[in-house]
């Protein structure tokens, strides 16, 4: 019971600092905002039994991901958001939108009952009889191994589209 | 489960025209980095040549009905078909690059090549793909080269906005999307779409839990905005319109394509048996979407955004046979789209073939009195207008044909009538081009002059010769067509 309490206050501590990380206009608190975001998230997944998944997380993302982000940020010298940005009406659509949105979303998901999840590859039994890594490796490496190798040709569009974008023209 | 790993049972054959693309993609990149050939087609010939062999390669799978990569990969009848449009798809635009280069000398090099095969890759893994976390990465391997492949005009702010408006939106919808597979993962137990339908098909009452329906929902918006679906279509106009014309035909028939194989693998096959207020859902975004962009497609002065906004009113085309259900609409989409591969193309072919260096031209005076002038020209143009209009004997008349009778034929009669509406609005402002090119006196004398190449001319004469066949001949197409529907096995 505490346990789940513990986790719902850790979710949505994350959803509030994703917020913060939307809303501040200062770019290096946005981003600290998003390192505490990432903090979270791993938190989060700890109370999911995922301690493996923590550990990238809190190493990957809070760690060299956002490190890179604060580099960029210096490098690029963009402190602070000077003009105010001119969305008022919008705004106002979108807050309405989203206040009416978001409750629809969660009676809907509220409605009936369905988590057949519990039956998946990943559940708690599996995870106890073989540990976190050997369950996640063998997944991988095997039932998905084609959207792995994907994901590596994801990377190389990634790169050769960022120079692409970025390097000057031959002429 | 067992601890230790087995080692899984890996079918090369079956991806090999993937395979095959990607090392295509890469050889271009490295060619261009060494700078190990001179000459000014080169890069776009290399490309070419992998691409046809891929092509060829296609047709080793043809027949074959299997699972492979443990249920990641349908081989099927409806992925082949898929990826043969996306096959002609890529070769078309390859063509028609190879003309838009000599305005535009940043297009030829090995980045554009390269990621214009990828994004092809991405689609045709997203029309094989029979797992959505596989349908997921592929969905982004796609996007991912077009949000840069719509940035490529450097120098041109209409571009950069476009690519940046597209990729800031398309991210938005892609969470959706994610969040929807979450959702649809968290209803079922599983990610594989035979065993859902299996799933679904065993424990119906699933249909009625809010987790599946918020997952349909959010699927729902991410794909709809990949095949501009109203409301999620506001991104469409400018993004075609600031996008490099090649690239625009590229994406308007690409993605289209691969968004409703992932349409159809998702919705109409799994869900096949959802309650009746759910394809009312989609019956009024078909209308919606149809509506839409024929409505402000009649006052769009630039061909181009016209084109653009008549892309929006196709989707809501294709919706119909989304909301039809069953195998005969199926086989309608797939050959829908086949023929809006070759007419899309077409048109933006030739708006390609005018310009000036670093300059596009695309609106409607600019190409007044071209159709005398340069009547072939007027002519391929005339028809890629006709088959969008829906008019016989094009292809464009047998895709609409078909996809309306399927839907006659499951009861949605007003949905048919709104459609065959829509399609005489359509006719004015197509039609309105070929009267510009015909009827007016040619404007300003130095704006337009085409530039045709070898390249562009095969293209174009491909496209106009693919409509006409599927829309003089359709029965060879039709029953491949009608061979490749997805069943689940």
């Amino acid at each position: 019971m505490l346990e789940s309490m513990l986790l719902y206050l850790a979710a949505a501590l994350t959803l509030v600092t994703s917020v913060m990380v939307a809303v501040t206009r200062n770019t290096v608190h946005s981003a600290l905002w998003m390192v505490a975001s990432c903090f979270l998230l791993a938190v989060v997944f700890l109370f999911l039994r995922l301690q493996f998944m923590a550990a990238l997380q809190v190493i990957i993302y809070a760690g060299a991901v956002m490190m890179f982000i604060i580099f960029a940020i210096m490098m690029l010298n963009l402190r602070v958001n000077p003009g105010r940005i001119q969305l008022r009406s919008t705004k106002t659509a979108g807050l309405v939108l989203v206040l009416f949105l978001f409750p629809a979303l969660l009676l809907l998901l509220g409605m009936g009952r369905g988590i057949a999840a519990l039956q998946g590859q990943v559940s708690l039994r599996a995870l106890e009889q073989f540990g976190e890594v050997p369950l996640l490796a063998n997944v991988m490496f095997s039932d998905y191994l084609l959207p792995f190798e994907l994901v590596s040709i994801l990377l190389t569009v990634g790169v050769i589209g960022a120079v692409a974008l970025a390097k000057k023209r031959k002429d | 489960m067992s601890p230790e790993f087995i080692l899984p049972a890996v079918n090369f054959q079956c991806i090999l025209p993937q395979i095959l693309l990607s090392l295509t993609a890469l050889l271009v990149l490295l060619v261009d980095v060494f700078g190990l050939v001179k000459k000014a087609n080169a890069l776009a010939l290399i490309t070419l040549a992998g691409v046809v062999f891929a092509t060829l390669t296609l047709f080793s799978g043809t027949g074959l009905q299997e699972t492979a990569f443990s249920g990641m990969i349908l081989v099927d009848g409806f992925s082949f078909f898929l990826n043969l449009t996306i096959c002609l798809i890529l070769i078309l635009t390859i063509l028609v690059s190879m003309n838009y280069q000599q305005f535009f000398p940043g297009i030829n090099s090995g980045e554009y090549y390269s990621l214009l095969i990828f994004a092809a890759v991405g689609m045709s893994f997203m029309a094989a793909a029979g797992n959505l976390i596989l349908l997921f990465v592929a969905l982004e391997l796609m996007s991912v080269s077009i949000y840069v492949l719509v940035g490529f005009h450097k120098d041109n702010l209409r571009s950069i906005e476009a690519a940046l408006k597209y990729f800031l939106m398309g991210a938005f919808a892609t969470s959706f999307l994610l969040l929807g597979f979450a959702f649809l993962y968290g209803a079922t137990g599983t990610m594989d779409l035979l065993t859902m339908t299996e799933f679904i098909r065993s424990n119906p009452e699933v249909l009625s839990s809010g987790l599946f329906l918020s997952g349909v929902l959010l699927t729902l918006t991410g794909l709809g905005f990949k095949i501009s679906m109203v409301p999620f279509h506001m991104w469409t106009p400018d993004v075609y319109e600031g996008a490099p014309t090649v690239i625009t035909g590229f994406m308007a028939t690409g993605v289209k394509a691969a968004a409703f194989a992932a349409l159809v693998r998702i919705f109409m096959v799994p869900l096949g048996s959802l309650p009746i207020d759910w394809s009312m859902l989609l019956w009024v975004a078909a209308v919606l979407t149809m509506t839409v962009g024929n409505i402000i497609a009649l006052v769009q002065d630039s061909i181009k955004r016209m084109l653009a906004y008549s892309g929006i009113a196709h989707a809501g085309y294709l919706l119909i046979g989304v909301v039809a259900g069953g195998e005969l609409a199926q086989a309608g989409i797939l050959y829908y789209l086949l023929v809006y591969a070759f007419m899309n193309i077409g048109a933006f072919g030739v708006l390609a073939l005018l310009g000036k260096k670093e300059t596009e031209y695309n609106t409607l005076q600019e190409f007044s009195g071209l159709g005398l002038k340069y009547p072939v020209l007027g002519l391929a143009m005339a028809v890629f207008m006709f088959s969008l209009a829906g008019i016989p004997p094009t292809g464009g008349f047998m895709g609409k044909l078909y996809i309306f009778s399927a839907a006659i034929k499951s009861g949605y009669v007003w949905l048919v009538v709104l459609g065959a509406l829509n399609s005489v609005i359509s006719i004015y402002y197509y039609l309105r081009v070929i009267v510009v090119m015909y009827f007016q006196e040619s404007g300003a004398e130095d704006v337009a002059f085409p530039a045709p190449s070898p390249a562009i001319t095969l293209g174009l004469g491909l496209a106009a010769a693919g409509i006409m066949i599927l829309g003089v001949f359709p029965s060879y197409f039709w029953v491949l067509a009608q061979n490749s529907v997805f069943v689940p096995m």
